[in-house]
């Protein structure tokens, strides 16, 4: 899959579409799970969060869905919202010096068997799939924040303006974040730098 | 490649996207300059085809993996659920049961263990008062007795000083006989025979 270097701005007008979405859970919970999941993982590199972080995101928004006044995506009002439940869980883990340190971070391998071919071959597939490995190892070396922006742009597409909306940054903060981690990925995929 | 400045170059001197750059690139952000450079450096336009392919290729499988995840592990039930529903789970019934048990069989050990010690210090209470007793029986028993025997000898001298007395008493009281020259010759319970005396 080529990233899409140019996205055109998304529109956060309040629609019927917006809305039925958060009147229905289900919908809600089919929709975005998956990918509030993969970004929650990967931003923090810890699994047992993100699935309780997705889970009580999910049931936040269902239930605040009066709050949603329709000025960015769904999807952005999720991850700030998520974003906002990490932080919480992170400042209680900090009381619990008895909880086991571990870090549980999505596991690539996990991924053997199910890449679809797409018509392509089992030397592309595998190729894909080191490729893959080799961005997810360097995102392991950034920063909370700087894999989270990261996340949001590369990997769901989200607008500079987005992120700001749902990490409260500066656009300035957020670029830097993002040249970082872009910097770490070209070393590792790149070679060049 | 080397970075010199801001600008990055290769061996031979070439100069090459910096990270500003790249990242620019990557962002989507048309920066003349960097299309510009693309149109003539077939190495970074390479290195951007890479770099942006294996980000696609992990938002793919990520996003793979995550929906293999949600599969596996269905969501918890979305809504609330009541307050006694806990009650519906068996283990809670046997943890219940345990948890009695458990409570029940500490209490009749601590209440054995508390009852015993306070029989066997009431026993031995009881029989160190009776051996205390009957330590100090005798020396009441002799006591007593020699406080009888003295007690008798006492009173028989007290009733000889007593009966004394009384004689003295008597034989200085002036009584009507004797203020009208009469005799009392015995005085006796009950009857008294007086015989006259002459003045």
């Amino acid at each position: 899959m080529q990233l899409v270097l140019n996205p055109g701005m998304i529109g956060c007008a309040m629609d019927e579409t917006i809305l039925s979405e958060l009147e229905n859970i289900e919908a809600l919970d089919r929709m975005y799970r998956a990918r509030l999941l993969r970004f929650v993982a990967y931003s923090t590199g810890d699994m047992d969060l993100a699935e309780t972080v997705v889970q009580d995101c999910l049931l936040k928004a269902y239930n605040g869905r009066e709050s949603f006044r329709g000025e960015c995506s769904v999807y952005t009002w999720l991850v700030h919202i998520a974003g906002n439940l990490v932080r919480d869980h992170q400042r209680t883990r900090k009381f619990q010096f008895w909880r086991k340190v571990q870090k549980m971070g999505p596991d690539l391998s996990e991924l053997t068997g199910v890449i679809p071919s797409g018509g392509s071959s089992p030397e592309t597939q595998l190729l894909a799939r080191e490729r893959a490995q080799q961005v997810s190892s360097a995102l392991e070396g950034l920063s909370e924040n700087q894999r989270s922006v990261f996340v949001m742009r590369f990997v769901d597409e989200m607008e500079l303006q987005e992120i700001c909306q749902a990490t409260g940054m500066q656009i300035s903060t957020v670029k830097t974040h993002l040249h970082r981690a872009v910097k770490a990925v070209r070393q590792k995929v790149g070679g060049s730098a | 490649m080397m970075e010199a400045g801001n600008k990055l170059q290769d061996s031979n001197g070439v100069e090459h996207l910096t990270d500003e750059q790249f990242t620019e690139l990557l962002i989507g952000a048309r920066v003349a300059s960097v299309q510009a450079h693309l149109k003539v450096c077939a190495q970074c336009r390479e290195e951007a085809e890479r770099v942006s392919g294996a980000i696609g290729d992990f938002a793919e499988q990520s996003l793979l993996w995550a929906e293999r995840r949600v599969e596996e592990r269905p969501a918890r039930e979305m809504e609330r659920k009541p307050t006694w529903a806990w009650l519906l789970h068996p283990q809670v019934w046997v943890a219940g049961a345990m948890a009695t048990a458990l409570a029940v069989g500490i209490g009749m050990t601590l209440h054995r263990d508390h009852t015993q010690p306070a029989q066997q210090a009431a026993a031995t209470a009881q029989s160190d008062a009776a051996k205390t007793q009957a330590a100090n029986a005798q020396p009441i028993v002799a006591k007593v007795q020699a406080e009888a025997k003295v007690g008798s000898a006492t009173l028989k001298a007290d009733n000889a000083l007593l009966t004394a007395i009384d004689g003295e008493l008597r034989a200085d009281e002036t009584t009507p006989a004797s203020l009208y020259g009469l005799e009392a010759t015995s005085y006796t319970t009950g009857t008294k025979s007086v015989k006259r005396t002459s003045n």
